[in-house]
This record gives C-alpha cells, sequence and structure tokens, in this order.
C-alpha cells in the first residue's frame, strides 16, 4: 500500500476557473481518504468528469466507488486532495454553499432512500419543499418528472408497494426533480432485472442527452456495454485506468 | 425573509403532521407542559393578590401623632407646617380630645357605656398623617417620625412600622418563592419540550438526512421543529389559562359569594396572565427545540 505524500497536489483559484472554462463538471486531484480503522479506501485519486458527460465507475466491492461518489456531494469529506464539482472547491464550501451546491446535484442511491411514510408524490415534493420550491411550482416539476420516471398513475401509492425497479425509478425522479446539471447514480441497478436495468439506463441516457453529466457507479458490465461510456476502473482505492 | 414566510404555510403543515404521527408523545407534552403552567399561573394569582391585599391594607396607613395636654396651638401649627413641607405626605387631619372619646365610643357600639362618667379630655388630642400611596414604605416613614418626634408638644406617635417591616420581608420571600418556583417549572417544561423535539428528530432522522442530501439549509429544516416547540408550548399556555378561569369561575366565585359581608376578593389575573402563560409556553418550545434541533444538526454534521 502506498503511503499518502508529504506535498499535495493544490488546484489554485486560477487553476480552478480554468477548469471551469475548460467545461469540467468534476476535477478530483490527489485524493486520499482513510477510514477510522486505519485502511485507505482511496489512495491518490485523480478524476476529471467533462460537463455533459457520462461516465461509469467500475470496480469489485469495496474498490471505493460509494466513497468516491459520497466525496462528489460533500457526505464525506478527504484527508488529502481536493474535489472540483462545478468549479467549485467542495473540501473548502462552508455548510450553507453546500447546501446550495447539492441542489445542483441528483443522488440516486443503491437503497434508494425513499421515505416509506410518504407518497410517491410527497417523497419526490418532499425535497422540492425543502429547498423551498413554492408549492405549485413544486407539484407543476414532481408530475414532469413523474411522467419521465413513467410513474406517473402510481403518484398517490407509498413506496412500500412498490417494485424494486419501481422504487429505484422514484429515487431517480427525486434525484432529477431539480434538474441536476450533474447527476450521481450509486449501482442503480442492483436490484433490478436486466430489462428494468435497461430501462433505467435509457433514462439516464435520456437526461444526459439533455446535457446533465452522469456518474455512475456499477460492476455490471451489462449496462456499461448497453451505454458505451467512458470507464473509469477502481480497485483498492486506486484509479486502474 | 420573505422566502420564509412564503415556506411558513410548510413548515406549519410539517409541524402539525409530526404532532398528528406522534400524537401519544405530542399530547403528554402539552398537558405537562399545561400542569406546569397552571402552577406558574397559579403562583402568579397569588403573588397578584397578596400584593393588591399588601397595597389595600397600605392605603389605611397612616401615622398618628398624639399631643401633650397642654399643648400650645402654635406648637400644632408648626408641626403640621413641617408636615405639610415634606413630600411624602397627602392630607392630615385633626382630632381633639372630645372627638377622640366620640370615636371610641362609636368603635365600642353596645359597650360604649363603659365610658361613661369619665371626662371628655381622658384621650389625648391627636393629628393623623396619611402618606401619599408611593411613599408608603419604612424608610420614609422612619425619616418623618424621626422629625416629628423632637417636636415641641408631641408626647408620642403611634404607627404600625414593625407589621410593616415584617410585611414587606413576606413579600420579599413571596417573591424569592415564586421565581425560584416559576425557574424550576420552566426549567420542567424546557426539558420535556426539547425531549419531545428529539424523540421526533430520531422518527424523523431519514428524512432529514434526504433533506441534507437535496440541499435543504439548517434553517429550513430546522425550523419545522422549532415550531412544533412553539405549538406545544403555546397549547400549553393556552390550556393552563382556560384551567384556570374555568376554575376562578366555576369554584373561587360561587365559593365568595358565600361568605356574606366578608370584603373578599379575588383576582384572576385576567388578560395579562393569559398572554404571560402563552408567551410562557411558546418561549420555552422556542429554547427547547431551537437547543434540541441545533445539537442534533450539529451532530449530523459529519454525516451528511
Amino acid at each position: 500500500m502506498q503511503s499518502p505524500p508529504r506535498t499535495i497536489p493544490i488546484i489554485n483559484r486560477q487553476q480552478a476557473q480554468a477548469a471551469d472554462e475548460q467545461q469540467d463538471m468534476i476535477r478530483i486531484a490527489g485524493i486520499w481518504k482513510r477510514y477510522d480503522d486505519g485502511h485507505y479506501v482511496l489512495q491518490n485519486v485523480d478524476l476529471q468528469v467533462r460537463r455533459g458527460e457520462f461516465v461509469f465507475i467500475t470496480g469489485p466491492s469495496g474498490a471505493g466507488k460509494t466513497t468516491l461518489l459520497s466525496l462528489l456531494y460533500g457526505a464525506e469529506v478527504s484527508d488529502r486532495g481536493q474535489v472540483f464539482v462545478a468549479g467549485r472547491n467542495i473540501t473548502r464550501l462552508r455548510r450553507k454553499e453546500l447546501s446550495r451546491l447539492r441542489r445542483g446535484i441528483g443522488v440516486v442511491f443503491q437503497d434508494f432512500k425513499l421515505l416509506p411514510l410518504r407518497t410517491v408524490f410527497d417523497n419526490i415534493a418532499f425535497c422540492q419543499r425543502a429547498i423551498g420550491v413554492p408549492a405549485s411550482e413544486a407539484r407543476r416539476r414532481v408530475y414532469a418528472v413523474l411522467k419521465l420516471v413513467r410513474l406517473a398513475e402510481k403518484r398517490d401509492l407509498s413506496p412500500r408497494v412498490l417494485s424494486g425497479g419501481e422504487q429505484q425509478r422514484v429515487a431517480i425522479a427525486r434525484a432529477l426533480v431539480n434538474r441536476p446539471p450533474l447527476l450521481i447514480a450509486d449501482e442503480p441497478t442492483g436490484n433490478l432485472d436486466p430489462d428494468m436495468a435497461q430501462e433505467v439506463m435509457d433514462v439516464f441516457r435520456e437526461v444526459n442527452r439533455l446535457a446533465t453529466t452522469v456518474v455512475v457507479a456499477t460492476h455490471d458490465r451489462s449496462v456499461i456495454e448497453y451505454i458505451g461510456a467512458r470507464t473509469v476502473h477502481l480497485e483498492n482505492g486506486q484509479v486502474i485506468n | 425573509m420573505t422566502r420564509w414566510f412564503q415556506s411558513f404555510p410548510y413548515f406549519l403543515k410539517e409541524a402539525l403532521r409530526d404532532m398528528r404521527e406522534n400524537r401519544a408523545v405530542a399530547a403528554l407534552t402539552v398537558m405537562t407542559t399545561t400542569i406546569s403552567l397552571i402552577l406558574l399561573g397559579a403562583l402568579w394569582i397569588v403573588q397578584v393578590n397578596v400584593s393588591y391585599l399588601i397595597e389595600n391594607w397600605r392605603e389605611r396607613f397612616q401615622v398618628e401623632i398624639f399631643f401633650e395636654e397642654d399643648t400650645a396651638p402654635a406648637q400644632k401649627a408648626a408641626i403640621r407646617a413641617l408636615l405639610t413641607k415634606h413630600e411624602a405626605v397627602e392630607r392630615i387631619t385633626e382630632r381633639s380630645a372630645s372627638e377622640a372619646l366620640d370615636n371610641f365610643r362609636a368603635q365600642l357600639g353596645p359597650n360604649a357605656d363603659v365610658l361613661d362618667g369619665l371626662g371628655k379630655e381622658v384621650l389625648p388630642p391627636s393629628m393623623q398623617v396619611i402618606l401619599r400611596p408611593g411613599s408608603r414604605t419604612t424608610t420614609n416613614i422612619e425619616l418623618l417620625m424621626s422629625k416629628v418626634r423632637i417636636m415641641p408638644g408631641v408626647e408620642r406617635l403611634r404607627n404600625d412600622l414593625v407589621w410593616l417591616r415584617r410585611l414587606e420581608g413576606a413579600i420579599w420571600l413571596l417573591h424569592l418563592a415564586v421565581w425560584t418556583v416559576s425557574v424550576l417549572l420552566g426549567l420542567g417544561v424546557l426539558f420535556i419540550i426539547a425531549n419531545t423535539i428529539r424523540l421526533t428528530l430520531f422518527a424523523r432522522r431519514d428524512d432529514i438526512a434526504i433533506m441534507h442530501l437535496v440541499g435543504a439549509t439548517d434553517g429550513f429544516i430546522r425550523t419545522p421543529y422549532v415550531t412544533e416547540g412553539v405549538l406545544c408550548g403555546a397549547l400549553g399556555g393556552a390550556m393552563a389559562y382556560a384551567v384556570l378561569l374555568l376554575v376562578y369561575h366555576a369554584i373561587f366565585l360561587p365559593m365568595l359569594s358565600g361568605f356574606s359581608g366578608v370584603d373578599i376578593s379575588i383576582q384572576p389575573g385576567g388578560w395579562p396572565l393569559g398572554f404571560i402563560l402563552l408567551g410562557t409556553g411558546a418561549g420555552l418550545g422556542f429554547l427547547g427545540s431551537s437547543f434540541t434541533v441545533s445539537h442534533y444538526l450539529r451532530k449530523q454534521r459529519g454525516i451528511a
């Protein structure tokens, strides 16, 4: 295992601006992340994703895919290195600034993270209201996104009565409702059958066609082949290619 | 701020939804707050009534100056002039020896015949000094008496200074007791509301985590829970006021009307008490919930 370097690669403001100008949606430089048990889950990871790009992060379980994605929306903080999202250094953002940045990032979790006591509609509308979108506008946006994932007719049901695929589509709708420029999905097809997985990928391809940058962590070779996008392979916390 | 007002219906809806879903805990909190605020309100009423009684008693407080038998009118005039100049004095009345006897006779009523055979000059002539309402303090009275006592023609002075001193001590103790108990009760309400909000936050931890991830600010996440705390407190305050009013009208008023011929009146506290209870409840709810939510969000900072 490598040790972290004494000097940290620093991207200064000019370089960050330059990165923004070059249309980088994500720029990760020399990221190290260690968990409490001393194990390095990410080691000196560099990554660049351009605006509007579709990128797969692949690798076996425990390779560091989920941690890498968590760094992108600030749920985890790196020990060393810097993470720029949409030209902003996420490691230096204050709490309020991070909240604002997150409004431009849609996240789809492997375990959906839906609220069982709220209806499908409320699960999505709730996220709109949480960022202060007025009720009427939130309603309009939720209907539109439910149509996109073909769940408009199930809007009044509880997520508990939906199939795994439908729950995943609700999670995708929730991630898309803010019309984010960046969509991050962690194993979005992990619980789906091949047909449903293709359907989900079609939705991702569609939003990517509408200029949203999509980053998907998966170890499902079939969806990678289906989309045919750039792949970044992680192994033992390091980028292999 | 405009955005906050626009979002207020959402905050209120979420707070009411939380209260409905955790109705047992919310009801228990409102009931406990109500009981605590009833005690607080009752103490306040006791304090108001004791103060009212004392003020009534102070109204009747006077200093009486008894003259020697041979006090000359000029000496009396000098004393009157001294008293009139004093800013604490409201008015002065004089009573001759025969007036004093008549007064005493009237007080004795049917037993006045015990005074038969006594001379008209048996009681000394006197002067009654009534003090202004704001000046009926021990300090003022002592000062006035020290000046009058040395005047020629004064035999002795009579007043209720000892009682007034005791009463002032009792009032101070009463205030101390009321404030101590109020602070303790307030802390109790604070703790109960904080605990209720903690339970709500625990039940809503997934919602909060998702709100963080979609970019809700801490202020936006905090407000529905603070609103819930304020609602519980205010509801407790309103119910406490309603109970106190009910007790006053249903129990005290009929009871007092039974005491015919006795001059007793109880002040119910009125609207000020209502506002105090409502404000105290809402204020304690705000403090308890704000503290708990802020603490929770600080702890969550490392998680999401």
